[in-house]
């Protein structure tokens, strides 16, 4: 006598099918909502909102720009690097965009002329 | 007035407005001019080139300046020569001069004859092939020019006063016009003519401020290439009234090398241009329409 043992597996129900099935649908009106709502978000009113991009990028850019020099006396005493400028120069310490100059530039004086309107000529 | 110190010299600025922002212009401008054309700044491009082996492509503010030279050599017949550098080293005048530096008990072998025409300048590329026996010294043309470039600040009216090399514009101060006392060669107390000048510039040559002893010798810095020394000329002094102070300088070089008579016929042959010369013996010898204000008499 041979036993054999089998095992069905539990049917579906009718109900349960029927279950999936609402589910999937469900689970596709979802995501069609979904995909609506947002064309409607980026697609339908995109527009305005580049326009309110456009309008607010120059300040957004010049915001974000990186700067095109740091001038050494802008930085902290510490934090200023070691320069090795060429010689006879010098780093100015001006508030002058040109903050590199020359040290043998000399520096004129005020005098009181002795004879005004007069030069004297001679070998030099 | 405002006065700074460059080129060895004094430098006074005068001006009617702005005068102290003109006056740091003029010095800038000194200062550039001895950056670029200083044969005693080992950083100056003028000593660059004096180094160079093979061709040196110039800046265009040396090239020009090298480019004019040749025309004065040229107008000279050589006795304007920049190449005289290496004979003023070998003299002793081999550094910035002050009184008693350059003393030395003897000249140093005097190098190979040089002449700029040796020189080839290129326009074109700009560039200076330099025979290695050729060392140039720009001197006193550098300086006029240096004058000329620092007048352009200056406007409508004013004066810059490089001790000796000066330029005026318009009238003086006082509405009049600019008066230029020309300094007596024998004693620098005294004043040996007045002229009364107007848009022009002054030069004035003379060995008595740049001489030192070489041996039981004086040499100065004025080189006559026709010996290669220093000048024995009969005048003590040459000043030339030209429409630039760099041609001023040139022709009040050239007037003192060639001395009183051969001074006097040169700068007669040179247009819109005046000169005092003071010759060694005799009394100061007025050239060219001057406008002449007082003469000393010994």
């Amino acid at each position: 006598m041979t036993t054999t043992t089998k095992t069905e597996r539990p049917r579906p129900s009718a109900t349960g099918g029927a279950g999936a099935t609402t589910l999937r649908l469900y689970l596709v009106a979802f995501l069609a909502a979904a995909y609506v709502f947002a064309w409607w978000l980026f697609g339908a009113r995109a527009p305005a909102r580049a326009a309110a991009a456009v309008a607010v990028a120059p300040a957004l850019e010049t915001l974000r720009e990186p700067r095109l020099a740091t001038w050494f006396h802008d930085l902290a005493p510490t934090e200023r690097p070691h320069v090795a400028v060429p010689a006879g120069w010098h780093i100015a310490d001006t508030t002058a965009p040109a903050s590199v100059t020359r040290r043998n530039t000399p520096v004129p004086v005020r005098v009181s002329p002795a004879r005004p309107g007069r030069i004297r000529t001679r070998s030099s | 007035m405002f006065t700074f110190r460059a080129m060895n010299t004094d430098v006074a600025v005068t001006a009617v407005n702005d005068e102290e922002a003109i006056a740091g212009r003029v010095a800038q401008t000194f200062a550039d001019a001895e950056q670029r054309f200083s044969r005693f700044r080992e950083d100056s491009e003028l000593s660059a080139l004096n180094r160079a082996e093979g061709p040196f492509v110039a800046s265009p503010e040396l090239f020009d300046m090298l480019w004019r030279a040749s025309h004065y050599v040229e107008l000279t017949d050589g006795l304007f020569d920049p190449t005289v550098g290496g004979l003023l080293s070998a003299l002793g005048y081999d550094r910035s001069f002050a009184p008693g530096a350059l003393n030395r008990s003897q000249a140093s072998r005097p190098p190979r004859a040089a002449r700029f025409v040796d020189l080839v300048l290129d326009p074109e590329t700009r560039s200076v092939l330099r025979p290695q026996h050729v060392r140039i010294d720009l001197g006193g043309m550098a300086k006029g020019h240096t004058v000329d470039r620092a007048a352009a600040h200056l406007g409508e009216s004013g004066a810059i006063d490089a001790g000796g090399d000066a330029v005026v514009r318009g009238p003086a101060p006082d509405g009049r016009e600019w008066l230029v006392d020309i300094e007596d060669p024998e004693d620098a107390s005294r004043t040996i003519a007045t002229l009364a000048v107007a848009n022009a510039a002054v030069a004035t040559s003379a060995p008595n401020r740049r001489r030192w002893r070489v041996g039981p010798e004086f040499a100065h810095h004025l080189i006559d290439p026709r010996t290669r020394r220093s000048s024995s000329s009969d005048v003590l002094q040459a000043t030339v009234v030209a429409p630039s102070a760099e041609v001023a300088d040139v022709l009040a070089k050239t007037a003192f090398l060639l001395g009183a008579r051969g001074g006097q016929r040169f700068l007669e042959r040179q247009p819109r241009v005046g000169g005092v010369l003071v010759p060694a013996n005799g009394a100061p010898l007025i050239i060219g329409h001057l406008d002449v204000r007082e003469v000393a008499h010994a």
